[in-house]
């Protein structure tokens, strides 16, 4: 028994560090040689800048910026990115080095796409064309001007603070993700409600969580786990 | 072995149907079906087989205190306080168990769990805990601990 754990197979330990935070996973490069390529099979990257906020100097933060950008292209070109999770509390987190990040997951086959901000930034539209989506998670973004949307994967979207520059684009949102099973949108600022949108049923839902938006219960109808906490009059 | 509510309806066809597994060391273990059905590897033979469940069904990778953890686990619908109480040892035995086994559920859990222990845990701590041979010079390790340096800041000396 001792031999075959001395031995866990490469698929296992990278599932391991998949669970762990990208900076804690790199400093298993240093255990042995076989374990020090070993990170870069993991399919999953997670970034949390608070680590470096404590004396949020530019220094510090240019580091920070840099290990995201070191982690991402430190992978193999054909190898997917399944899973990345970006959590930016600095107000010196930039929108480019953000936008270039996000294309490159997303060309990366990108599944579970978590992005969590302070700072509100425009949503870089090949978000919303990636079709390899399944988890969508985002928090202050700036969504406007985009062509086309298409979530044929989506089972879970949990939109927080959002500002749409028209209501249609939320309701675009929701049509373009015929599977989706879990919702949530929770203080969304609608700031042209020029068209009147039709919305959509979602055929597959499950649950979903309503906050201080308007929604139509068309969308709604077949959730089983249903949270509304606050609906303006229509 | 007792029924949960949610399959008394299930039940009715099955009885309280057993499958039994012959473990690494020999020991033949009558299990419920519905813990069975989570393992995959056991799950797809049954199903394509229609196979008589008295005839043990053999897991040579497995064995019995293992898989007496892992039934416990799932009976208890994978409880943070029972693994808690875990050994390094049999958490990496049913680890691996759980991948050859193919429980999702339990190797999702599972590998949270280690993931969680050697989190903010010393370079030391990790080696000990895999069995790793450190095969580098310190010249090596030192050269790679500067290139990630952000990385090694705020580790346990345990």
């Amino acid at each position: 028994m001792a031999d075959r754990i001395s031995a866990l197979p490469d698929a296992l330990i990278s599932h391991i560090l998949s669970f762990l935070p990208t900076s804690v996973a790199i400093t298993t490069t240093v255990l042995s040689k076989r374990w020090n390529s070993l990170w870069c099979l993991c399919p999953t990257l997670s970034f949390d800048d608070s680590h470096y906020l404590p004396d949020a100097h530019d220094r510090n933060y240019s580091r920070f910026v840099q290990s995201v950008h070191i982690a991402i292209l430190s992978r193999h070109c054909h190898q997917t990115i399944q899973s990345f999770r970006l959590k930016c509390r600095s107000l010196l987190c930039d929108s480019t080095n953000v936008s270039v990040w996000i294309n490159v997951v997303v060309q990366r086959g990108v599944q579970h796409l978590d992005l969590s901000f302070v700072k509100m930034f425009t949503l870089p539209s090949s978000v919303l064309t990636c079709k390899t989506l399944v988890v969508l998670k985002l928090n202050r973004f700036i969504i406007k001007n985009f062509s086309s949307v298409d979530f044929p994967m989506l089972k879970i979207m949990h939109l927080r603070d959002l500002t749409f520059l028209e209501h249609r684009h939320f309701v675009e949102l929701l049509s373009a993700a015929p599977n989706l099973e879990d919702l949530e949108a929770v203080d969304l600022i609608f700031f042209c409600r020029a068209v009147q949108p039709r919305f959509k049923t979602l055929p597959k839902l499950d649950r979903a969580m309503i906050a201080k938006i308007d929604v139509s219960l068309v969308v709604l109808s077949n959730a089983k786990f249903l949270r509304v906490d606050w609906v303006m009059n229509k | 072995m007792q029924k949960t509510e949610g399959e008394e309806s299930k039940a009715e066809n099955e009885e309280v149907k057993q499958v039994t597994l012959m473990t690494s060391d020999g020991v033949k273990m009558k299990v419920e079906i519905s813990i069975v059905y989570e393992m995959e590897i056991v799950r797809s033979f049954i199903e394509v087989n229609d196979a008589d469940h008295s005839v043990p069904f053999p897991l040579p990778n497995v064995s019995s205190h293992t898989l007496d953890l892992i039934i416990e686990l799932v009976k208890n619908e994978y409880d943070d306080e029972f693994m808690k109480t875990f050994s390094h040892d049999e958490l990496k035995e049913v680890l691996v168990a759980a991948n050859y086994l193919n429980m999702k559920t339990l190797l999702d859990f599972i590998a949270t769990a280690i993931a969680n222990l050697l989190e903010k845990k010393s370079v030391e701590f990790i080696r000990n805990f895999f069995n790793i041979v450190n095969d580098f010079t310190p010249e090596e390790e030192a050269e790679i601990r500067k290139t990630n340096e952000w990385v090694f800041q705020d580790l346990d000396e345990d």
